[in-house]
């Protein structure tokens, strides 16, 4: 024979509220949490990963191309392929870089919850020098030293918080 | 087991294909090639699309042009195994850079050859080229001529083109979609569709009925119609993924001269249905 209580418990059972298995809704979780509070933060975040990018782009070039896998933190896991392939030029060429790869007039473009940021900026590669194993300055005459580029970034499980995942040639004189 | 193959080789297909359409738009650029002057760059100008390429070359000559003298068979001499390695171009069927092209002094196999182009002296080639679309046909039903107060049909016969080129001695790709339409009906009223239209027995419906892009005119007269057709454009360069431009090229189309006129109700000597004709 049930006891009182027994039935207590199934009927509590049934109705979903025991009380030592409290049945809790779950909050619906956001499916991704937004990396950054404003579109400053991410235009901030943004520009700090490029400038790094861009300082150990220069250090990997200004000694020839050597060890160009230093660039991995750097970029995004896609792109790394293609960064490595732009360093062989130089260790090929024996060639090498003086100077720094500057930038200027940073836009923000968009950002999303997953930590994907795309900012515009112009590239300035006037204080950037290409050298030969001879020490003669081959920088191609056409080479532009302004160049505009749109830059994405996203979000990184490493060090910085967020990584180069493409850079492309922005085309005219509208971002520099 | 050739069905666990192949099930597995669909299973493989299903993983990679959003990769691939994820990556479809991309083109990259590093700072490094950056530096070096190698980057491609794509832009709407005017009528047509411009593309923009810069390499540095040994002896001024171009991809693709073989020196005997210089021509080894099998491995080259002294540039480095990996810059040969068409593998490391990616699965995906490779970025738009390759050894072949962009390296200096690596020219890839051909042929059973791998060409080694001499060090020095080098120049810097800037390359241009420039494609346009082709216009489009603007049509009207009936040909030339429209009824006061009924539907005339306009419709363009346009569609999606590729063009081709050689940009620093690679093939160069633009592909131009017609994106909108403008009508200028000639009295005095426009329309911005982005629909091209069809003919009336295309769309399955009677003569004079409304369409999409059909138009009204209310009085009598000569009219002139002109139509502008609208197309985004992408590039790509030696086989590497598609590249969307920012901006449309806007093409006119030829122009349509028609008289509108008055209709009445007949009775015609012969059988309607046999006899068929505009309005029957």
């Amino acid at each position: 024979m049930l006891s009182l209580a027994g039935v207590v418990a199934i009927v509590a059972l049934l109705a979903g509220c025991t009380p030592t298995d409290p049945v809790v809704t779950p909050r619906p979780e956001p499916s991704a949490t937004p990396l950054f509070a404003s579109e400053d933060e991410a235009l901030a975040a943004a520009t700090e990963a490029y400038a790094a990018y861009l300082a150990m782009s220069d250090q990997i070039t200004s000694e020839g191309g050597a060890n160009p896998e230093r660039i991995k933190p750097f970029v995004s896991d896609e792109l790394l392929e293609n960064e490595i392939e732009g360093y062989s030029i130089y260790s090929e060429r024996h060639l090498k870089t003086v100077g720094r790869t500057l930038f200027d007039g940073v836009r923000f473009q968009q950002f999303d919850s997953e930590g994907r940021v795309i900012i515009y900026l112009c590239s300035d590669a006037a204080g950037i020098r290409l050298i030969d194993e001879s020490g003669t300055d081959v920088t191609p005459a056409s080479r532009l030293d302004r160049q505009g580029f749109e830059v994405e970034f996203e979000g990184s499980g490493g060090e910085s918080a967020l990584v180069v995942a493409r850079s492309e040639p922005w085309p005219g004189s509208g971002l520099c | 087991m050739a069905r666990f193959w192949s099930l597995l080789a669909i299973m493989a297909l299903a993983v990679l294909l959003p990769t691939w359409s994820a990556a479809a738009a991309k083109y990259d650029c590093s700072n490094a090639e950056r530096v070096a002057g190698l980057c491609i760059t794509g832009e709407v100008k005017g009528p047509g699309v411009d593309l923009t390429g810069e390499q540095r070359q040994p002896g001024g000559r171009v991809p693709g042009s073989r020196e005997p003298g210089t021509a080894k068979p099998g491995k080259g001499a002294g540039n480095g195994a990996a810059a040969d390695a068409p593998s490391g171009n990616g699965a995906a069927g490779g970025s738009a850079r390759s050894c072949e092209s962009l390296r200096p002094g690596c020219m890839g196999h051909r042929d059973g050859y791998t060409v080694t182009w001499p060090e020095t002296p080098e120049v810097t080639l800037r390359d241009l080229v420039n494609f346009r679309p082709v216009p489009g046909v603007d049509r009207m039903e009936p040909n030339g001529w429209m009824v006061v107060g009924l539907d005339t049909n306009f419709f363009a016969e346009v569609g999606q083109q590729v063009h081709s080129g050689q940009l620093l001695g690679r093939p160069a790709e633009v592909r131009f979609t017609p994106r909108r339409y403008h009508w200028s009906y000639g009295d005095g009223t426009r329309a911005d569709l982005s629909v091209k239209g069809s003919t009336w027995a295309a769309q399955g419906v009677s003569e004079f009925e409304p369409t999409p892009t059909s138009h009204v005119y209310r009085a009598a007269g000569t009219y002139y119609i002109d139509l502008d057709i609208d197309f985004s454009a992408e590039y790509r360069w030696a086989d590497g993924p598609w590249t969307s431009l920012v901006g449309t090229i806007q093409v006119p189309a030829n122009r349509l001269v028609a008289v509108a006129g008055g209709a009445k109700t007949v009775l015609v000597e012969r059988d309607c249905t046999v006899l068929a004709g505009p309005g029957c």
